[in-house]
């Protein structure tokens, strides 16, 4: 696998919702692609065979619990740590103009 | 001897003959606390009024008659407690007080236990030293220039330092048994799904798991007896009735088949910590139990697989902290950077600024708000960990490291079955060395992250894993790891308290000499 570029850790950090100063981004370049050259050992192993495992309980069978309503958070509850709110609601900057 | 040198369990049944108060017991701890805390720094928060308060009023109950509990604990800090700071040891949760509590906490505090306070953390648990910590890092009691371990170093200090008799942790890849190691004290990483993970703050959901850090096995097996089984509140706790773990406490292991893993003992192993495993396997000979070398080949590439996956599932976990719901906006009150150095000192006041009511003239849109909350919100390897992530879930790169991870992760299941067709119970260090110099390998992340070599295995795999104290190398404790199949748990707590019945190692107090930390 060829190393990151300074662009894609950008293009990145851009999907994460994350963005970097310059040297920062020099110094994460470096580190992730260290980190890449070590997992890529995994192309050692052959798992041509192998099923994914996305969860270790996939195998016991998917409880449900009785569908019995219950009291969950108070609506002031639920607002009560939010950085704004406004008339009962979540506020954020404007979205739509 | 003092109620500090107490364990649990014999506290336990202080308080239910009469002989000591709850108030006694509360007040003892929180003045250790106090002595020492200033040089181990373990506690994030320490909720002494409350414990007071509910200490006080359970003697009163107790007047009319015996009430179970009273034993203090303490949580790490990413264990939410209702009404209470719970950080995750993040800033971008400066000030959070969660509106309900996890499971763990309820339950323990219905029978009767009483919270102390909430201990450091690396942030969201992503870290093998607690100096990831977005407040300050925590010292190894046994010298205070040394990390504790991580990311549950807080808790495993706070057990090791006597500040506490006993601790929950959380483990991912090793976070409970690596610092349990470190500090000279025990520590279980129960099977996948015996213990709930509602309230946990999320970082690796296919592997996060919370576990007891005590002092011995016997206190492990109590607090286990406590938190495990069913929860409705958490789909993948599983649907199993869990015994009674005290009864498994019974030193006889004759007729045990024990593998030890080569892979495990392999390159950068420390040559003594190697020795004090040896030695410690020799104890579980001479107890009868069979013991021979095996093989897990795919254990050499675990490490791999977890920096792949567990970073891939942090990266989607940790998309929730945009500013908008709880914890640390941009452009209201105070950017972390600027807040203060740490939270308050007993913590149940809110740091000022973050729980502003509106937002002042802040973010220009809400991509402005999310990048600049999430950038100043969050330390590096928190960011480098969702970096990883997102990169390996990202178009085109999926295949290639996501789905071969978990490819390779059940080949490594598939090593443990295998294993355990022959074998009872694996044997392997809980670390590759005795706990490193502060400092030493906060800029080099894969370093650290080989600290979790022989932890994250068992991880993978879901399965328990309980470490013990072996032994000592350069006066630093090192740790034994014993692995299970799934559920064994009665199994593992049964060899370690045999092997504990007949060694010291768990006896042995650290000296809590050296630097003031602040």
């Amino acid at each position: 696998m060829t190393a990151l570029t300074r662009e894609e850790v950008r293009h990145i950090a851009h999907l994460a919702r994350l963005a970097f100063e310059p040297d920062e981004l020099d110094r994460f370049t470096t580190q992730l692609n260290a980190i890449l050259q070590h997992v890529n050992r995994l192309g050692e192993v052959d798992t041509a065979l192998a099923s994914p495992t996305a969860s270790v309980s996939a195998g016991r069978t998917t409880p449900l619990r009785e569908d019995e309503p219950w009291e969950g958070l108070t609506r002031e509850e639920a607002l009560d740590s939010a950085p704004a709110a406004d008339r009962g609601l979540f506020k954020v900057p404007r979205i739509v103009d | 001897m003092k109620l500090i040198d107490r364990t649990a369990s014999q506290l336990a049944t202080l308080l239910q003959d009469g002989e000591v108060t709850r108030s006694e017991v509360v007040e003892a701890f929180l003045d250790r606390i106090d002595a020492v805390d200033e040089s181990v720094a373990a506690f994030l928060h320490v909720t002494a009024d409350r414990a007071r308060r509910l200490a006080r009023a359970a003697d009163k109950a107790a007047e009319g008659g015996a009430t179970p509990g009273g034993v203090p604990f303490a949580l790490k800090d990413n264990m939410c407690t209702r009404g209470i700071p719970t950080t995750s040891g993040s800033r971008i949760l400066e000030g959070y007080r969660p509106p309900y509590s996890a499971t763990v906490a309820s339950r323990l505090e219905d029978a009767g236990f009483i919270l102390l306070g909430k201990t450091n953390l690396d942030e969201f648990a992503m870290g093998s030293s607690t100096e990831n910590s977005g407040y300050f890092p925590t010292a190894n009691p046994w010298d205070l220039r040394r990390v504790p371990g991580g990311s549950s170093g807080g808790s495993a200090a706070a057990v090791a330092a006597f500040e506490v008799p006993f601790a929950l942790g959380s483990d991912t890849g090793g976070s409970i048994r690596q610092p349990a190691s470190f500090c000279g004290v025990v520590g279980l990483k129960p099977t996948y799904g015996l213990v709930s993970r509602y309230g946990l703050v999320a970082f690796a959901s296919s592997l996060d798991q919370i576990g007891p850090i005590t002092r011995d096995v016997t206190d492990a097996a109590m607090v286990l007896n406590l938190i495990a089984g069913p929860d409705p509140l958490d789909s993948t706790s599983a649907r199993v009735r869990a015994p009674d773990y005290t009864q498994a406490l019974v030193p006889d292991v004759d007729g045990l088949v024990a593998g030890l893993p080569k892979e495990l003992f392999g390159e950068g192993i420390d040559p003594e910590v190697k020795a004090r495993v040896s030695e410690a396997a020799g104890v579980l000979g001479d107890l009868g139990v069979q013991v021979e070398e095996c093989s897990l080949p795919h254990a050499t590439y675990a490490l791999d697989m977890y920096y792949i996956i567990a970073p891939a599932e942090a990266s989607s976990n940790l998309a929730r902290y945009d500013g908008t719901r709880y914890g640390f906006r941009y452009g209201v009150g105070e950017s972390p950077a600027e807040g203060p150095a740490r939270p308050e000192p007993g913590g149940e006041d809110p740091p000022p600024g973050l729980a502003a009511e509106a937002a002042r003239p802040g973010p220009a849109d809400l991509l402005e708000m999310y990048v600049e909350t999430r950038r100043r919100g969050f330390g590096p390897e928190v960011k480098r960990r969702i970096m990883l992530g997102t990169y390996v879930l990202s178009a085109g790169y999926y295949d290639a490291y996501y789905l071969r991870a978990q490819k390779a992760r059940t080949l490594l299941r598939q090593d443990f079955e295998r294993a355990f067709s022959r074998y009872d119970f694996l044997i392997s260090p809980t670390c590759p060395t005795v706990a490193f110099p502060l400092g030493e390998k906060v800029d080099d992340p894969l370093q650290m992250y080989l600290a979790d070599l022989c932890t994250i295995p068992a991880s993978l795999a879901g399965l328990p894993a309980l470490s013990l104290p072996c032994g000592f190398s350069q006066g630093l404790p090192v740790g034994l790891q014993l692995m299970g199949p799934p559920f064994s748990e009665e199994l593992l707590l049964r060899v370690g308290f045999a092997y504990e019945q007949r060694t010291d190692h768990h006896t042995k107090r650290p000296p809590l000499l050296g630097v003031k930390r602040r």
